[in-house]
């Protein structure tokens, strides 16, 4: 059971964190395009 | 809410509008999908370990997506030189590396349930890891050479050619015979009762994943652009300014 829950777990997390990394990046850079 | 900005390509544009559907269904395929997981049977030879099946191959097909994808936007970049293409290929190459990571994360976790141990130089993992470190290079060739035009088409011809890799990792079973210890590929009738519903689910939810992020990840890559415009741009007015106030 562990480890079925460690593969969703960590698929689930990337794929978060990833989303999080990416619309922190285009509110970082749409604000320098506003400042611009 | 950032509207897509004026002078943004057709699929930055379907990218900007699409942000909260494409983001509210996948969080309600995704519930529904953990549910029929947790409600799915146990495979009678397996046992538990093999529900990681409903996740495994449902990233292995995103990933595949994500570099067919790499290869679509670098030849239609090739073909009409629109730096929009390169967009979509850069984009697809991170999304498509991302998933491929998760195959080879999934993977190993269930082995070491089902086999005993993490890794085996298996025809089908071997190959995987190969397809990873093609699109990885891939990667660090545009981080390198960012801004590059040289650069973006050999990337292009390069993720074309990667793209090979690709159905010698599904048919490596196949190829190596009875050498293989990786589970063949499902077919029709493959799973038991039960089985199906959550195996469906869990390929819908990959691919609106890859969707989602690879609309935000165009979206960011078309900012990125627009903002080194703009700054040459300045830069460019600053000099000439420069040079008359000499």
């Amino acid at each position: 059971m562990g480890y079925v829950i460690a593969a969703y777990v960590v698929t689930i997390a990337v794929v978060g964190i990833y989303l999080l990394h990416l619309a922190r990046t285009r509110r970082t850079l749409t604000r320098e395009l506003d400042r611009k | 809410m950032t509207a897509p900005a004026a002078g943004s390509s057709g699929i930055e544009r379907i990218a900007g509008r699409s942000r909260a559907a494409t983001g509210w269904l996948l969080l309600a395929i995704s519930v529904l999908w953990l549910a029929s997981v947790a409600r799915a049977p146990e495979d009678s030879v397996q046992g538990i370990i093999q529900k990681i099946l409903y996740v495994h191959p449902p990233l292995a097909f995103a990933a595949y997506l994500g570099f067919f994808s790499t290869a679509l936007g670098g030849a239609v970049f090739l073909w009409r030189s629109d730096e929009a293409w390169d967009r979509l290929a850069r984009s697809s190459a991170e999304v498509g590396v991302l998933f491929c990571t998760l195959v080879i994360v999934t993977g190993p976790i269930w082995a070491r349930g089902a086999w005993g141990r993490w890794w085996s130089w298996d025809p089908r993992l071997t190959v995987t890891l190969l397809l990873w470190f093609v699109y990885l290079a891939y990667l660090l060739l545009r981080g390198f050479t960012e801004g590059s035009e040289r650069a973006a088409r050999f990337a292009a011809v390069y993720g074309i050619v990667g793209i090979a890799v690709i159905p010698l990792n599904y048919f490596a079973i196949e190829l190596a015979g009875g050498r293989a210890i990786h589970p063949e590929n499902l077919s029709r009738g493959s799973l038991g009762v039960g089985m199906g519903l959550p195996f469906l689910l869990g390929t819908v939810v990959t691919l609106v994943a890859f969707v989602h992020l690879l609309f935000r990840r165009i979206e960011v890559e078309g900012l990125r652009s627009r903002l080194a415009e703009r700054t040459a741009a300045e830069r460019a007015r600053g000099e000439e300014r420069g040079a008359w106030g000499t």
